[in-house]
C-alpha cells in the first residue's frame, strides 16, 4: 500500500521537474536577445540590400543578416562604393529618398590620403570569390588587418584605412555573414586605377 | 515487492526525460541568434568601467558589441581615437583604444567637429533623451543644428546607414552610452561640453 502511493507521487515529482527545467530554459533564451531580434535584422537586411542577391547555394539567414551588417552597421558602401549615392539622392544633401550607387555597390576605386590609397572591390570575382578571397584569406585579413596584395609596402603592410582593428573583434558568426552575403551580390569590374 | 521494480522504472524514466529536455534546451539555445555572444564579446571589449546600475546588462553587452566592433563609433568620436604607442593601424599591438578621451568628441573633420557622445550631468548620452537620439538617428537633422552655414544634416556621421537598424539594436547603442564615463569635451575649441551634434 505505502508503494502504491509513492508511485504516483515520484511521477508527480518527476513532471514538477521537467516542466520547472522547461521554464528556466525559456528564461534562458528570453535573456538578452531573442531569435525574433535577429529574424528583425535579416528581414532588414533584405529590405535594404540595394542590389538584386544570388541566393542560390547561400544560406538566406546569413546572407539576410550579413546585409543587414553591411548595410547599416558597418557602412561598407561609404568608402567602397564610388560615389556611394545615386545622383540627386544623396541623403546628406537632404535628397530623399536616399538611393545607393547600385551601378557601382562596393565596386572600390574611392581615393583616400590624396589617392595614395584607393578602396578595394569587394564583389565577387571570376570565381565567386569577394574581392578574391577565400573565406579564410577574408577572416585572416579582418582579424590582423595584414593587406593581403600588400599594394602600399612604402605605407605600411596593414590596411591603413579599413577599420579592421574594430572589426576584428567580430563574432566568426558575423564575419560569415558578411562574407555570405558579399558572395551574393553582383560582380562588377573595379574602376580604374583600383588595386587587385 | 512487484511495485518496486515499478517505481524504479517510472524514476528512472523520468531522469531520462529530464537529462534530454535538458539536451534539447541547450541546442535550442544554440541555434537561437548569437546575441549572447554578442553581448560576451561586447563586455570583452568595452574599453572603460561600464556603470550598470538601473541598466539592462543584456542591452548594455549587446550596444557595447555595436558600438566597438562593427560601428566603430571611435574612429571619429575619440580624438585621437587609439592610446599613445597602441595604434594597431601602425602595428602597435596590443592595441588600446585612448580610454581617457573615449567618446568624448572634438575631432576634427574637415568643417565640422565630432560631438562628445558620453553621458551629460543628467546621464543623457550626447545630451538627448531616448527619444531626440532615435529622432537624429532616423532624420540626419543635427540636433544642436551645429553647422546651420553648410547644413541642417549631420555631413560626416553615417546615419543614412546607421538608421536602417532595428530599434532594439539603437535601444541597445542608447543604453551602452548611458553606461560609458562622462567626459567633457577635449580642448581645441573649448573645455566644456557645447551642445548635441556636430558642431
Amino acid at each position: 500500500m505505502r508503494l502504491r502511493l509513492l508511485l504516483p507521487l515520484a511521477l508527480i515529482a518527476c513532471a514538477c521537474l521537467v516542466a520547472w527545467n522547461g521554464r528556466s530554459s525559456a528564461q534562458t533564451a528570453g535573456a538578452g536577445a531573442t531569435s525574433a531580434d535577429e529574424a528583425t535584422r535579416i528581414r532588414i537586411g533584405f529590405q535594404v540590400a540595394p542590389v538584386p542577391l544570388a541566393l542560390a547555394n547561400k544560406d538566406p539567414n546569413l546572407v539576410g543578416l550579413g546585409s543587414y551588417l553591411v548595410n547599416t552597421r558597418a557602412t561598407c558602401n561609404h568608402c567602397h562604393t564610388q560615389p556611394q549615392w545615386e545622383d540627386g539622392h544623396n541623403p546628406f544633401l537632404g535628397q530623399f529618398p536616399a538611393k545607393v550607387n547600385a551601378a557601382a555597390y562596393l565596386a572600390g576605386g574611392r581615393p583616400f590620403a590624396g589617392g595614395l590609397i584607393v578602396s578595394r572591390n569587394i564583389t565577387p570575382d571570376a570565381h565567386g570569390l569577394p574581392a578574391g578571397l577565400t573565406f579564410a584569406q577574408f577572416v585572416h585579413l579582418l582579424r590582423t588587418g595584414i593587406d593581403p596584395d600588400n599594394v602600399h609596402p612604402q605605407l605600411s603592410p596593414l590596411l591603413q584605412v579599413m577599420p579592421w582593428p574594430y572589426f576584428r573583434t567580430m563574432s566568426d558568426h558575423d564575419l560569415a555573414a558578411i562574407y555570405e552575403y558579399l558572395r551574393a551580390i553582383p560582380s562588377l569590374p573595379s574602376a580604374p586605377g583600383t588595386p587587385p | 515487492m512487484r511495485r518496486k521494480p515499478l517505481l524504479l522504472l517510472a524514476l528512472a524514466t523520468c531522469a531520462g526525460l529530464v537529462v534530454l529536455h535538458d539536451r534539447s534546451s541547450a541546442q535550442v539555445a544554440g541555434a537561437k541568434d548569437d546575441d549572447a555572444n554578442r553581448i560576451r564579446i561586447g563586455f570583452q571589449v568595452a574599453p572603460v568601467p561600464l556603470s550598470l546600475r538601473h541598466k539592462d546588462p543584456n542591452l548594455v553587452g549587446l550596444g557595447s558589441y555595436i558600438v566597438n566592433t562593427q560601428g566603430w563609433c571611435n574612429d571619429c568620436h575619440t580624438n585621437p581615437p587609439w592610446a599613445d604607442g597602441h595604434d594597431p593601424t601602425s602595428g602597435q599591438e596590443p592595441a588600446e583604444v585612448n580610454a581617457a578621451a573615449y567618446l568624448a568628441g572634438g575631432t576634427p573633420l574637415g568643417a565640422v567637429v565630432s560631438a562628445n557622445l558620453t553621458p551629460d550631468d543628467h546621464g543623457l548620452p550626447a545630451g538627448l533623451t531616448f527619444g531626440q537620439f532615435i529622432h537624429a538617428y532616423k532624420t540626419g537633422l543635427d540636433p544642436g543644428n551645429g553647422h546651420p552655414q553648410i547644413s541642417p544634416y549631420m555631413q560626416v556621421m553615417p546615419w543614412p546607414y546607421h538608421r536602417l537598424q532595428s530599434n532594439h539594436d539603437l535601444a541597445a547603442v542608447y543604453e551602452y552610452l548611458r553606461a560609458i564615463p562622462s567626459l567633457p569635451t577635449p580642448a581645441g575649441s573649448a573645455a566644456t561640453r557645447q551642445g548635441p551634434g556636430e558642431r
